[in-house]
């Protein structure tokens, strides 16, 4: 196998054809490692690539060294950044923080990567920044106005009954400029697979793994004298899907589940002089999750949140950048473990002052918030900042940071469990990061600590029968990243680029707040010590071959790190062959695709079976109009 | 660095990638299968319940279906019974029972059926199934293994318990539900107290049933406590006895040797009664510790506790003798609910 690698590598090698730079393509190239634009100073900032198709879980699963946890395609996603679990990594869409109040996670293959026209990650705490939940990082999510009068789409088909449709319009006229987007996403998701519970491990098909989405996506902007914009974006997605059994679990109660998503913001950028502009920001957001079983009473779970924001930047002089903001966040949900509905304020303020020194040069910021919800305060999350700039090729950056995240509804109300005395957690970190730069060449290196106490779980209670959210342990997270980016132009028109994360990571129970101590000093089950991501295009002409891998380390399934529950590693590699085709204003492109190239049997989850080899075939289109 | 130097070093970086460890075929080995078998009910929807052996002698501890059949068994393992030569291993969540040999512990036979909780012999051919999901008892025909007839009761049911040809079957809507097994039907129904949770036989001709009392899911208050009943041969109360407290759920076991009989309500506190109500303390576990499950040996007069922990680790299991001394403790699997011993 591994000879078939090297074979497949090196086929790369051979192509010195005429070709031109991949970013006039609208499969858009993308810089690995960022070096502007972090949220927070002194964090590291890893770009996604927006222009790939399916859901935000399946983009961070293909190029990020993130674990994703999922079960299947189209399934429930959330993700573990540093080690962390699911709900300490906050996702800002707009600016706007997305975890649901019900349970503090969103699901990731909720949202269409057709919606989105930029992604990223920052890793490390950002609470100052992004207040409750970013404890591990955030991932950032951002729609952009490009304002050019344009027809645009995507189809794609693949193995297991996929499809993809997307179809885009925007308008320009004058000031104003229109952007509406819609969507259809299916799959069958009958993949095949080896029953291990089976003598002779047969080969078998998923069953009730069907996923569909339809969605809407409105955007309009207006730019008023030169000194106002204002910025309306509206998302509605519709989302049904079967959720299938582990294997050996009966699948009699034939699960599944109904989302529906509404997102909406209203912003105004206000330009006051030269120096100094005023945002303000109103949004809504609404999920309701329905789920049905034959075995139990349908359950039916909604949440809204109204976002108010209002945030004003400054230059104070050549030196100083100062920023503040206010937030108020309202949260409501109606479950079945609090049918009557609870509701809950949150309001911040938010303050951030950059220094900019010439010599040496150098960058500090020094932000912090303070949050108040149900007249308490939460913990304040200062957060400092450093980047140095060390020669033209060598920065180095380095953050501290407080931060904290609330107890989410279910934690604090859910009858039977619910538990009021619930703490925050409190997280600190502490990272360094080196980033060395040179013509076509990115390395980055990151060490990082973090700490976070009242880590909330659900532990049995008064007798095995019963369990309760309790503020139940402190964990300990440690690691290195590495990231690197290589660009080779072989003649004018092709070039090779190459980029790479890999991530260590140990994620252990420092202590334990309970009689049995036996789980301090075990990894946290389901977060793998070593994490990775390589990826090799080669671009020459109007043609684009990728081969990518991705490993995911060893994991333990059980709390208790037992050599029974160790899910073995594993690695994925993907193929992909494009083809860019243009006339005039017309640009499209084709893509073929070939995931887990080596027909890899492997388990994200113990006892979820995943595909084998399968295909995807994706054309994506852009027409550009001028209006008249 | 040249072309061929940047292939290398991708090339390394893809193939260091590649070379994860695979999945590894489970071996089949030869084992006499004679210990202390756990049944492991496994996390819910994990498909990790399992049948583990610990044989004392060797201290060790392994699980014993996936090394006699090279196959993980599934999910909520919820009971073993050992009927004629095989033991019946119902495997709740995953609908089935499988039914393995005691002398090899190999795989005989798989029994599809709805929901099965607990399989109770009747007589030398005919066995009973209770069910979770389905107001029906199954009759298995123990011959053939296959399920010949269902018998309406009315009710879910959980555990039986024979006396004198009448099967007592409890419910949860605390009702005991009553079939003469010579002729498969329903005789009668018996009124028990709230939160009937479990049935064992006191001698030849009484059970006992623990109904646990009623406890408030908003705040894990007791709002009604528990009691024990002695049912008498004419399908009566004879005894009520109350407790002090009350549980979600418990554990009891009955042993003929000291005539007590012996109940947890779920947490870290072991009672002993007498057949006359009188209760006293038999064993306070470690701080941490939950009693899951209670199984008596009269073999060895033994209690053998098992422990549940976070449901997401390896159990334990502890055991007493009916002193209260504590003479083995060892892992088991996850959610370790009872032992079945075969020395």
């Amino acid at each position: 196998m591994k000879a078939l690698l090297l074979i497949l590598t090196s086929l790369f090698f051979p192509f010195l054809h005429a070709a031109k730079e991949g970013d006039t393509s609208i499969w858009r190239s993308f810089e690995l490692i960022a070096t502007k634009g972090n949220v927070n100073s002194g964090s590291v900032k890893i770009n996604l690539p927006s222009s790939q198709d399916g859901s935000l879980a399946d983009v961070l699963n293909k190029n990020s060294a993130l674990f994703i946890k999922y079960y299947s395609p189209g399934s429930l996603a959330s993700t573990s950044m540093r080690g962390m679990g699911a709900q300490h990594t906050a996702i800002l869409w707009n600016g706007i923080n997305l975890q649901s109040c019900m349970n503090s996670i969103l699901d990731l293959n909720l949202l269409p990567m057709f919606f989105l026209d930029k992604a990223s990650i920052e890793t490390g705490a950002n609470a100052a920044a992004c207040g409750n939940g970013a404890i591990a990082g955030a991932i950032i999510l951002n729609n952009e106005s490009k304002e050019n009068s344009k027809v645009y789409g995507e189809i794609g088909t693949g193995s297991f009954g996929q499809f993809n449709f997307g179809l885009g319009l925007s308008v320009k006229l004058n000031k104003l400029f229109l952007n509406t987007r819609i969507l259809n996403r299916q799959a069958q998701n009958d993949f095949e697979y080896y029953n291990i519970f089976k003598a002779d491990k047969p080969i078998e098909r998923m069953q009730n793994n069907q996923f569909s989405q339809n969605g809407f996506m409105q955007e309009a902007s207006i730019s008023l004298k030169s000194k106002h914009f204002f910025y309306f974006n509206y998302w509605y997605l519709e989302t049904k899907r079967q959720l299938p059994s582990a294997l050996g679990v009966s699948l009699l109660a034939k699960e599944h589940q109904d989302d529906y998503n509404t997102l909406m913001l209203l912003k105004h950028d206000y330009k006051i002089n030269s120096k100094s502009s005023l945002i303000n920001k109103l949004a809504y957001t609404s999920e309701n999750i329905n789920y049905f079983n034959l075995y139990y009473p349908d359950a039916y779970n909604a949440a809204k949140s109204v976002i108010v924001e209002s945030e004003f930047k400054t230059q104070l002089n050549r030196s100083f950048e100062f920023s503040t903001s206010i937030n108020n966040t309202y949260q409501k949900a109606w479950t079945d473990g609090y049918r009557p509905g609870i509701d809950r304020n949150l309001s911040s303020v938010f303050a951030k002052i950059t220094w900019f020194v010439k010599s040496p040069k150098l960058k500090i910021s020094f932000a912090d918030r303070q949050l108040v919800y149900e007249s308490k305060l939460a913990p304040v999350t200062p957060d400092l900042g450093i980047e140095f700039q060390a020669s033209k090729s060598l920065k180095i950056k380095s953050n501290a940071a407080y931060s904290f995240r609330l107890p989410s509804f279910n934690d604090l109300y859910w009858q039977g469990g619910g538990n009021l005395n619930l703490l925050p957690e409190k997280g600190k970190k502490l990272e360094v990061s080196l980033e060395y730069k040179l013509k076509n060449f990115k390395g980055g290196l990151t060490g990082f600590f973090h700490h976070v106490d009242n880590w909330i779980l659900w532990v049995p209670s008064g007798g095995a029968s019963s369990w309760k959210a309790t503020n139940a342990k402190e964990i300990e997270s440690k690691g290195f990243e590495f990231a690197t980016e290589y660009k080779y132009l072989i003649s004018p028109n092709s070039f090779l680029k190459f980029y790479g994360r890999y991530q260590f990571v140990l994620s252990v129970n420092t202590d334990v707040y309970g009689a049995d101590k036996s789980l301090v000093g075990k990894q946290l089950f389901y977060t793998p010590k070593q994490t990775g991501i390589a990826n090799i295009q080669y671009l020459f002409g109007k043609n684009r071959v990728s081969l990518s891998t991705t490993l995911t380390g060893s994991r333990y399934s059980t709390a208790d790190n037992h050599a029974d529950g160790l899910l073995p590693a594993y690695s994925l590699f993907n193929f992909s062959l494009a083809r860019d085709i243009y006339y005039k204003t017309f640009k499209s492109s084709i893509e073929f695709t070939i995931s887990n190239l080596l027909n890899t049997n492997y388990y994200v989850f113990e006892n979820r079976p995943m595909p084998l080899r399968n295909y995807q075939l994706t054309y994506k289109f852009n027409i550009n109009y001028e209006h008249k | 660095m040249n072309i061929n130097k940047f292939g290398c070093i991708v090339a390394a970086t893809l193939i260091a990638f590649s070379s994860c460890k695979k999945d590894e075929n489970l071996t089949v080995e030869t084992e006499n299968y004679k210990g202390i078998f756990v049944v492991n009910e496994g996390g819910f929807a994990k498909s990790n319940g399992s049948i583990g052996l610990y044989k004392p002698g060797t201290k060790t501890y392994f699980d014993a279906f996936k090394k006699a059949n090279g196959l993980p068994l599934g999910d909520i393992v919820q009971s073993m019974s050992l009927i004629g030569s095989n033991y019946y291993i119902v495997v709740n969540n995953s609908n089935k029972i499988e039914v393995v040999s005691q002398s090899e512990f190999k795989s005989v036979a798989t029994i599809l059926t709805p929901s099965p909780r607990y399989v109770l012999s009747v007589s030398s051919s005919k066995a009973y199934i209770s069910n979770f999901y389905n107001n029906s008892i199954k009759v298995l025909n123990l011959t053939t293994k296959s399920i010949t007839k269902s018998i309406e009761i009315y009710h879910n049911s959980d555990q039986m318990a024979l006396m004198n040809k009448k099967v007592f079957i409890t419910t949860f809507d605390n009702k005991l539900m009553v079939l003469n097994s010579a002729n498969d039907s329903l005789v009668d129904s018996i009124s028990t107290a709230s939160g009937l949770s479990k049935i064992v036989n006191v001698g030849t001709s009484k059970l006992a049933v623990l109904c646990a009392g009623v406890v408030d899911w908003n705040n894990g208050s007791v709002i009604e406590n528990g009691k024990i009943q002695i049912i008498n041969d004419s399908n009566k109360v004879e005894n009520s006895f109350a407790l002090s407290s009350g549980s979600y759920g418990g554990s009891m076991v009955y042993s003929s040797s000291t005539g007590y009989i012996y109940f947890s309500l779920g947490n870290n506190m072991i009672y002993k009664m007498s057949l006359s109500g009188v209760v006293s303390e038999f064993k306070t576990l470690d701080a941490g510790r939950n009693v899951y499950g209670l199984t008596y040996n009269a073999a060895n007069s033994s209690l053998y506790v098992t422990d549940a922990g976070d449901f997401n680790s390896a159990g334990k299991v502890i055991v007493y003798d009916l002193s209260g001394n504590k003479t083995l403790e060892f892992d088991g699997g996850i959610a370790p609910n009872a032992v079945l011993i075969n020395e």
